[in-house]
């Protein structure tokens, strides 16, 4: 013993056995040639059953081939290794986390010794653990915040937030149901690990007063519940089970459930859990705000094409068609649109399923709906309100009918969710659009109102207009019947030949007209005129205009006096200010023609001897644009006509062509005229209107009145002449 | 791809003599034959590699499903062999190395001349009366515990476990050690290694063994050299008088002695 040392504080014998730390020498080989007693005692082993004994023996599995394949390498090359985390297996079978040190040395005796010391880690192990799941729990928050950043929608945010709690160990089942915006349901968007009906009783027990559900979101704090504590357990009684509110702009906007298997969850875990929720519910809050304004601008897409598909056509059966075809399948199921005036069938109807759709008119047929009637059409139509029933449970279907095959029919249809909007227009209630969804994944409610009134009024003006337009055309168009289909003068000494073609694909009727009839025994009027404008305007433009050519003129006063008059009347019409005219008298007997053109191309004589060319005189200025009515003395062309010449009266839609002069159009007219010369006259009206169209089509009314003129001598004979000769 | 930059391969001695190649066992890479490379140099040509993912292997060339079994790490032997166009080599094997060498002599018999295993096994598990040194639940608990990076294995966990924050070289040195590993290679490394079973396969190795078992191994235990050697056939086996599982490093001198006279054999 050294005589320097205090031997009566503690003797190296102690300082060795009782160190703070295990102590153990072993040969190269590994074998144990010392233990200290703080090892023994930390892992229970008698000493005797730890000599002769290899080090790595004590070591549990991975600890002994990680100990041959890395540390005895290191050991014989470097000499020692240090704080390596190893496993002590203690008598009882118990593990000791530990860290070594070791290092291989020389003894006073010559012989290489390893010197091992080993300290108890059990407490830094567990902290390490604990880092490591921390580390695993910041990768997971990292993980989901970018699987959130890159969800652009609420769906995938679900996705991503509940597939990432999925692949964590202890989660076995997990969903995430939304508060739907009456605030009042929880909907299911998305499960893992149990089916959605498994977990379906979850959402609604989550709504009811007084659950644990309903108390996380309405304090926005979550719960955690041992197995049992709830009734619904997300189809997994035996589990805990977590309920974290999702909350967003402070307001709980869902709930997340978590089942898992582990008896309890740290605070760390539960922090974690906490923390993803949070995520989520912003993530969803943003995604929804992004949804809205990607629903928005779809929608106002919609409501713009929808007016410009509805304007393409005419009529309100063709536009009420369009409608119900706009919204299905895009807004409903199955839509019909009723406008009682015009008689208790729907005007439309349209069904995503094509066979459903005449049962369905069937059964609107049948059944009897009355304003008292909650949620019908009726009771839209009567108080010009929507009428909105967001969720039809099945058991009303039997409130509706008891017979059995309409029972059925309705199964079928299977409406879930309903509206009845009014079709509004001008301050009148024209009928009712009626949208059901059939799809449980979808239905309406109460905030879809707006948009879904805003169609239907765009709806019903469209069908006001039609009808409007409708019963205008018929009107103007019966008018332009009476005045171009009228009695044309039947004289041997002249035959008429007319076409009148109204433009294609034009709403409202033009403007042009034609009129002929005697002046006395021995005089053939004939007018064509233009009015400037379309519709029921013109079309009474048009009669007035007929009916005041004609009083004047069969007073015998003739050409430039009834001009005269006629002006003076044109200003009182103010439909008909500005106006075109041909108008000439044919004196029969003598075939001498006077004429007038106001403002209208010139006609065209074709001669007997085959020859074609424009009457040029007579020309003045439209009815209408002059100022001093006093100073009109319009012109009067004369020309005789002989026996067998053919004058041709027309409008401008018949010579003139988009992108060409006057004279081009002329040329063609004279040219087709001339061509037709030897058919049939009473086609030639027709056939020149046809030939005018042969290769561009009319973009205006096209009118032609040909006069032949037969000659006197013609009252008691069949004329040789080739032009009357049909076959 | 260059495989020479691949497998970290060198080559070293005399570049006329007979081929040497040294195949490093599962844990270290190829600096583990420092001590017995030199013995050798001076009639050998000497080459030594490491398996991808260990040692200064080019660890992007990991394909998990190649290295799936034993054959992909053969497949890189021959790879190898063929590179440097080698004539018929001697392959020197170290644990789980004996078998990839046993693999490829199988596949490629022309390329080899003799094997040598260090510490082979051709199995770890127990099985009936096969005695592997590990049960079932032993190589289970040695995985998990690779998963679960309780060990000193992973490079990830090291600086937690040795590194004090005022102490950074710790971490350092083990990392920076011969026996640093990509902590998930190792793990995949070490489930093919303990999982494996190439019992059948020793019946096929037509190429001269020498089977170098050492004293007391806790990994590979004399029963399995025994086995092997039983299995092989055309095999000699040499138990050493070294412990351990890496007598290349614990007892050179014994290890090279135990060769030299197998190889000048001829």
């Amino acid at each position: 013993m050294d005589p320097t040392e205090p031997t009566e504080v503690e003797t190296a014998e102690e300082l060795y056995e009782d160190a703070p730390c295990g102590y153990l020498s072993a040969t190269p080989d590994g074998t144990v040639v010392r233990v200290n007693g703080t090892l023994l005692r930390w892992t229970g082993y008698e000493r005797e059953a730890v000599l002769g004994r290899t080090f790595t023996s004590l070591l549990s599995p991975g600890g002994r081939v990680y100990f041959e394949t890395h540390l005895r390498p290191m050991l014989q090359t470097e000499g020692h290794v240090r704080e390596i985390a190893l496993e002590v297996v203690c008598a009882d079978g118990a593990r000791l986390p530990v860290l070594v040190n070791a290092s291989t040395t020389v003894t006073r005796a010559g012989r290489d010794i390893v010197r091992i010391t080993i300290l108890d880690a059990s407490e830094r192990r567990e902290y390490e653990r604990e880092l490591l799941r921390t580390r695993t729990d910041v990768e997971q928050l990292l993980r989901v915040t970018a699987s959130m950043a890159a969800s652009v929608d609420v769906g995938s945010v679900v996705d991503a937030v509940l597939d990432e709690l999925a692949g964590t160990a202890p989660v076995d089942v997990c969903a995430l149901g939304l508060l739907d915006r009456t605030g009042t349901r929880l909907e299911l968007l998305g499960t893992r690990g149990t089916s959605a009906e498994d977990a379906d009783p979850w959402s609604s027990e989550a709504m009811a007063s007084g659950s644990a559900a309903a108390e996380a979101m309405s304090t926005g704090t979550a719960r955690f519940l041992v197995p049992g504590q709830s009734t619904a357990s997300l189809g997994a009684p035996d589990r805990m089970l977590a309920l974290v509110p999702l909350v967003a702009r402070d307001r709980s906007i869902g709930l997340l459930g978590v089942a898992c298997s582990s008896s309890s969850r740290s605070a760390d875990e539960r922090r974690t859990l906490g923390a993803i929720a949070k995520l989520a519910g912003q993530a969803i809050d943003r995604a929804r705000l992004a949804d809205l304004a990607r629903k928005n601008a779809e929608r106002a897409g919609f409501l713009a094409e929808a007016s410009r598909e509805m304007e393409e056509t005419q009529t309100v059966a063709d536009r009420a068609r369009r409608a119900v075809d706009l919204v299905v399948p895009y807004l409903a199921d199955y839509a019909t649109i009723e406008m009682p005036d015009r008689g208790p069938e729907p005007v439309a109807a349209a069904h995503r399923e094509a066979r459903l759709l005449q049962p369905l008119i069937d059964l609107r047929r049948r059944s009897r709906l009355t304003a008292d009637t909650p949620n019908t059409v009726a009771r839209a139509i009567a108080t010009g309100q929507p009428q909105i029933l967001s969720d039809i449970p099945e058991a009303v279907y039997e409130d509706y009918t008891s017979e059995p095959d309409q029972l059925e029919l309705l199964r079928q249809l299977a409406p879930r969710s309903y509206v009845g909007l009014p079709l509004r227009a001008r301050g009148h209630v024209v009928g009712a659009l009626m949208l059901v969804c059939a799809d449980r994944s979808r239905r309406f409610v109460p905030d879809d109102l707006p948009f879904l009134q805003t169609f239907a009024d765009q709806v019903g003006l469209a069908l006001e207009n039609a009808q409007l337009y409708q019963s205008e055309r018929t009107i103007s168009s019966t008018l332009q019947r009476s005045m171009t289909a009228g009695v044309l003068p039947d004289d041997p000494r002249a035959r008429l030949s007319v076409s009148y073609l109204p433009a294609p694909g034009e709403m409202q009727i033009g403007g042009d007209w034609y009129s002929s009839f005697m002046i006395g025994p021995a005089n053939l009027a004939v007018v064509v005129g233009d009015v400037v404008g379309r519709g029921l305007g013109a079309a009474a433009a048009m009669g007035q205009l007929r009916s005041a050519t004609r009083a004047l003129a069969q007073t015998g006063m003739g050409v430039a006096a009834m001009f005269r008059d006629l002006e003076r009347f044109v200003v009182e019409v103010e439909a008909a200010q500005v106006a075109t005219l041909a108008y000439a008298e044919l004196a029969l007997d003598t075939g001498e023609l006077r004429w007038a053109c106001a403002g209208h191309p010139p006609p065209l004589l074709l001669t007997p001897d085959g020859t074609a060319r424009f009457l040029w005189g007579g020309r003045s200025l439209p009815l209408g644009v002059q100022d001093e009515i006093e100073a009109i003395e319009r012109e009067v062309g004369t020309e005789t006509i002989p026996a067998g010449g053919i004058v041709v009266f027309y409008t401008d839609g018949v010579v003139e062509r988009r992108g060409e002069t006057i004279d081009e159009g002329l040329e063609r007219l004279s040219e087709r005229a001339l061509n037709l010369t030897g058919g049939s006259f009473d086609s030639m009206a027709a056939d020149l209107c046809a030939a005018m169209l042969a290769d561009a089509p009319a973009d205006d009314d096209l009118c032609l009145v040909c006069v032949s003129v037969e000659g006197a001598g013609s009252v008691s004979a069949v004329s040789p002449n080739a032009l009357t000769a049909t076959s | 791809m260059d495989i020479l930059a691949r497998n970290n391969v060198s080559v070293s001695g005399s570049p006329d003599g007979p081929p040497m190649v040294f195949a490093p066992g599962f844990g270290c890479d190829r600096s583990m034959w420092r001590f017995l490379i030199p013995a050798f140099e001076d009639k050998y040509r000497v080459v030594a590699f490491d398996h991808v993912g260990t040692g200064g292997s080019d660890i992007s060339a990991y394909d998990a499903d190649r290295y799936a079994t034993l054959d992909g790490y053969a497949d890189d032997v021959l790879q190898i062999c063929d590179a440097l166009d080698l004539p018929p080599v001697i392959f020197v094997g170290h644990s789980v190395s004996s078998m990839i060498g046993a693999l490829a002599a199988i596949r490629a018999p022309a390329r080899f001349d003799r094997l040598v295993m260090v510490g082979p096994s051709p199995r770890y598990i127990d099985d009936d009366d096969y005695v592997g040194g590990f049960s079932a639940a032993d190589i289970d608990e040695l995985l998990a515990s690779l998963d679960s990076n309780y060990l000193g294995w992973s490079g990830a966990i090291a600086p937690v476990i040795m590194g004090n924050p005022d102490r950074p070289e710790l971490g350092h040195e083990l990392t920076a050690s011969f026996c640093k590993n990509d902590p998930d290679i190792a793990r995949r490394f070490a489930q093919v290694t303990f999982t494996g079973d190439n019992r059948d396969d020793l019946l096929k190795v037509t190429t001269p063994t020498l089977v170098l078992q050492c004293d007391q191994d806790a990994i590979a235990p004399r029963e399995v050299g025994m086995y092997v050697h039983d299995r092989l056939p055309d095999s000699e086996l040499v138990v050493l008088r070294a412990t351990g599982h890496c007598p290349h490093l614990s007892a050179p001198e014994e290890t090279i002695a135990a060769m030299k006279p197998f190889l000048a054999r001829r």
